[in-house]
């Protein structure tokens, strides 16, 4: 029989638990989760502009309800999980032309050096747009 | 500094009469120089004779006793228990997402199937030569690493994917097959890499590098299965490589 309740999959001695992790389980996991993000925002993002393109409501309308606190906490994460997602997955190509393969742990963290770099400069761009009220809307 | 008392708890498991495992304590004086190994011929000498383990050589040649030490899975015969004594306790269980015999010994059977897949035997070219195939320093270098292979089973065992999906070979059988491909001597490459490409080959890896990890020889099985991977994609792009001819 396979040990199948989660206390033994993810307990404390299992390769899940967070202190066993190890970087690149780190960034996979990362992966996935930025990855699921992604799709489900995705579809936010298809239905909110079908639903401002079909019109039931027009489109400043829609961008009222976008300027609440919650869609702009949202879109500051937003900017986080694509970088991360885009940084990551460039990482994981870097490994599949066979480079820097050994040298894995370094390779993550230079990746997470740009995404930190680029992460603080997007929401340093998006910030103006966000905070600073606009005449007309 | 590094003897006194220290808590081991082990996952024991019996699939004849327990319906789940669970944690059993044990104190263990621990004396300089002691493996994990000692330490669990001292529970089972002294303190518990039901205890259940696998091992054989107690000198990280043989690759039984793998099993998880603290949070990671190493050979018990190879890990001091006194790099453990800081911590308040320490935790071990069998090969994670593996059948259980019994406590800490796990069913190899799935493991040295999927090793099976692979043809982990020299294919040479015929007719066989006399003596043996000739193969220079240089031409060995490329399977170095990969022959040094103890099939524990600590990576395919640690790695998600092949939780996620038993079919997938794994890194011990990939780079198995590696090791074979890579091999001068070898001239199957072709039935090597049909192999290798199937649906549960190479690309079902995520280079999530937890094999590097755990390797207790320092192996890199994620390096292996990568240049599988870049063989396999040129195989496709240029085409098949002509079987040379006897």
């Amino acid at each position: 029989m396979k040990i199948g309740s989660l206390k033994w999959l993810f307990g404390r001695n299992s390769e899940f638990w967070p202190t066993n992790m190890k970087t690149g389980m780190w960034a996979w996991v990362g992966h996935r989760i930025t990855g699921l993000v992604l799709v489900a925002y995705v579809f936010l993002h298809l239905s909110f502009l079908s639903t401002a393109s079909v019109g039931s409501g027009d489109f400043n309308s829609l961008m009222e309800v976008t300027s609440q606190p919650l869609f702009v906490a949202m879109d500051f994460l937003l900017v986080i999980v694509v970088i991360y997602h885009a940084m990551n997955g460039a990482r994981v190509v870097m490994f599949d032309l066979g480079l820097g393969i050994r040298h894995q742990k370094l390779v993550f963290w230079i990746c997470m050096a740009i995404a930190a770099v680029l992460i603080v400069g997007g929401i340093w761009a998006i910030w103006d747009l966000i905070f600073v009220p606009s005449g007309g809307a | 500094m590094t003897e006194g008392e220290l808590l081991v708890k082990i996952q024991r498991f019996d699939p004849t009469v327990d319906r789940q495992p669970y944690w059993q304590s044990y104190r263990v004086d621990i004396k300089a120089g002691m493996t994990v190994l000692d330490a669990l011929f001292e529970i089972l000498n002294h303190q518990d004779g039901t205890l259940s383990f696998r091992y054989c050589c107690r000198a990280g040649v043989c690759g039984s006793c793998a099993m998880v030490i603290g949070g990671k899975i190493r050979l018990a015969c190879e890990t001091q228990v006194g790099q453990f004594m800081g911590r308040k306790e320490l935790l071990l269980s069998p090969l994670p997402h593996q059948k259980v015999v019994k406590d800490l010994a796990v069913d190899y059977e799935h493991f040295f199937d999927r090793m099976k897949q692979t043809k982990p035997y020299l294919i040479g070219q015929e007719p066989y030569p006399e003596k043996e195939y000739v193969q220079t320093p240089k031409q060995r270098e490329p399977i170095n690493e990969p022959i040094d292979c103890i099939m524990c089973g600590a990576c395919t065992s640690s790695c998600t994917v092949a939780w996620t999906n038993s079919e997938y070979l794994g890194p011990a059988a990939l780079m198995k097959a590696y090791r074979f491909y890579a091999d001068t001597r070898d001239i199957a490459k072709d039935e090597r890499l049909d192999i290798i490409e199937s649906e549960n080959g190479v690309y079902r890896c995520h280079t999530i590098f937890n094999c590097v990890e755990v390797c207790p020889k320092k192996l890199n099985p994620t390096e292996t299965i990568q240049r599988l991977k870049i063989k396999a994609a040129k195989r496709r792009l240029f085409g098949r490589r002509r079987r040379p001819r006897s």
